[in-house]
């Protein structure tokens, strides 16, 4: 398990908007994420070590997001540890992109094509998250 | 220690007393972090607005703000607090600590019911938010670099001992006061550097113990303590935050309806000599029970115990009994009525 503060830039716009948005990010290895885009819902999406964003949405709002913090999580520790606190079930396919509570805790779920998994927490719960994980990181 | 919303608060940092007056004589700072924060952005944005809210919002121009209750159906109050303008079709919206995730689904729900042209982001668990509060906060914001804080009911963009900050300008505690919404990875940060910054003028932070005070002797009600599940405005004495010439909000018919009929609720301000009683102890009349205390506090500025209470019994009386004691029915606010202070 590897812990780490997930910023990046949220937006809320048209679907249609965020469909067509060119994400800028930091360049490569400035960050482990490249940057990855999480659809929070058709109107939402949180682009995981994005600095900027354009789109076609003159309403859209654009904020920077410094509240996340991710949990990274290898193949084997997800299924041992994550997947026996969550209360729900995952999508098959992969990679996917799942929300829900894990450990009692509101938290967003990527799972690559390797089957890794990384759980994304606002800040403020990671305390209790790790606090109900088996193992520390 | 105890959790308020989706947050832990402190009740005091060592000494409520002293807190108290830091806030009253000189400068302090809070953590008001877990108040609900919402930015709604669209065409339809203002139009939207005006008929969540029961207060005006098209006439609140870009840079300022206003207090505002939001009403269900019934016209009983849900929660409370400020619009702010940011740009002809942008505002932010921050709602109470207990209530943001009500309110958070509660707007969605709306907006998408009258199919309104908004988009909405809710950025209560993104931004960390500290008061800085007492006569001495505008002397402590200069020296953070805020050469001109926003002036009452004011809001502006800046960057605070280096932290980017939405600063905004209004009022709890009574004395001059500016939140400062920023970045939570930057919080801790942002903190120290106040403490520091004001460590010669006696700078102490104030946890919620004294800040309930603050407010009580003000008379600012607390939705939820002060507040019960079918409380409109009216029995809170806050008809002024309903504007009833508008088109349409919601809770307006409601509101109609019922102030055409008698009423036997009203929150009202109550002082007494000696200690505090018991939040929640019964109120008294001819040794019946007409009510009770929502709020209580031996206040040290004003030498005597002030109180916020329901009584739901008609007449209204002069003097009721508390805690086996006389109290004297009080207009609010107990301090600083013309609120000088606070727009200082």
């Amino acid at each position: 398990m590897h812990v780490l503060r997930a910023p990046g830039v949220r937006v809320v716009a048209t679907p249609e908007a965020i469909d067509a948005a060119a994400w800028q990010d930091a360049g490569p290895g400035a960050d482990e994420f490249e940057p990855l885009i999480l659809r929070f819902a058709p109107d939402e999406a949180f682009a995981v070590g994005a600095t900027g964003v354009h789109l076609d949405d003159p309403e859209a709002i654009i904020e920077p997001e410094l509240g996340y913090t991710a949990i990274m999580f290898p193949v084997d520790e997800f299924i041992d540890v994550v997947l026996p606190r969550m209360e729900w079930a995952v999508a098959p396919t992969r990679p996917a992109f799942c929300q829900g509570s894990i450990a009692g805790v509101p938290a967003k779920l990527y799972i690559d094509t390797t089957g890794a998994a990384t759980v994304f927490v606002m800040a403020a719960y990671l305390d209790d998250f790790l606090s109900r994980l088996p193992v520390a990181p | 220690m105890d959790r308020f919303g989706n947050w832990w608060r402190p009740w005091h940092y060592g000494d409520d007393v002293a807190e108290y007056w830091a806030v009253r004589e000189g400068v302090s700072i809070g953590d008001v972090s877990t108040l609900g924060k919402m930015v709604v952005s669209g065409p339809d944005a203002v139009d939207f607005l005006e008929r969540l809210y029961p207060c005006r919002v098209a006439d609140i121009k870009p840079g300022r703000s206003r207090y505002a209750l939001l009403l269900n159906e019934r016209g009983h109050i849900m929660d409370d607090g400020m619009i702010l303008r940011e740009s002809d079709t942008r505002f932010v919206l921050t709602f109470t600590s207990g209530g943001a995730a009500n309110a958070e689904m509660w707007v969605r729900d709306w907006a998408e019911t009258w199919a309104m042209r908004v988009h909405i982001m809710d950025r209560t668990m993104s931004l960390a938010a500290i008061n800085v509060t007492g006569p001495r906060a505008r002397e402590l914001l200069q020296r953070a670099g805020v050469e001109d804080p926003p002036k009452f009911l004011g809001h502006t963009h800046a960057a605070v001992a280096g932290v980017p900050c939405h600063l905004m300008r209004l009022s709890f505690t009574g004395e001059a006061s500016w939140e400062l919404h920023h970045p939570v990875d930057r919080s801790v940060e942002l903190w120290r550097a106040l403490m520091s910054l004001g460590a010669d003028l006696g700078i102490r932070p104030h946890g919620l113990k004294a800040l309930f005070a603050l407010r009580l002797e003000k008379g600012h009600i607390i939705i939820g303590m002060d507040t019960e599940l079918d409380t409109t405005p009216r029995r809170v004495r806050m008809p002024w935050a309903t504007r009833m010439d508008k088109e349409q909000f919601i809770g307006k018919a409601a509101l109609e309806r019922t102030a055409k009929q008698p009423d036997e609720r009203l929150l009202h301000g109550f002082t007494m000599d000696g200690d505090a009683p018991l939040e929640g102890s019964p109120i008294y009349v001819d040794g019946a029970i007409v009510g009770h205390v929502s709020g209580s506090w031996a206040s040290p500025v004003l030498g005597k115990t002030v109180m916020l209470g329901w009584i739901k019994h008609l007449p209204y009386p002069d003097r009721v009994e508390i805690d086996g004691r006389e109290a004297v029915v009080t207009p609010t606010p107990f301090y600083d009525p013309e609120g000088d202070r606070a727009r200082a």
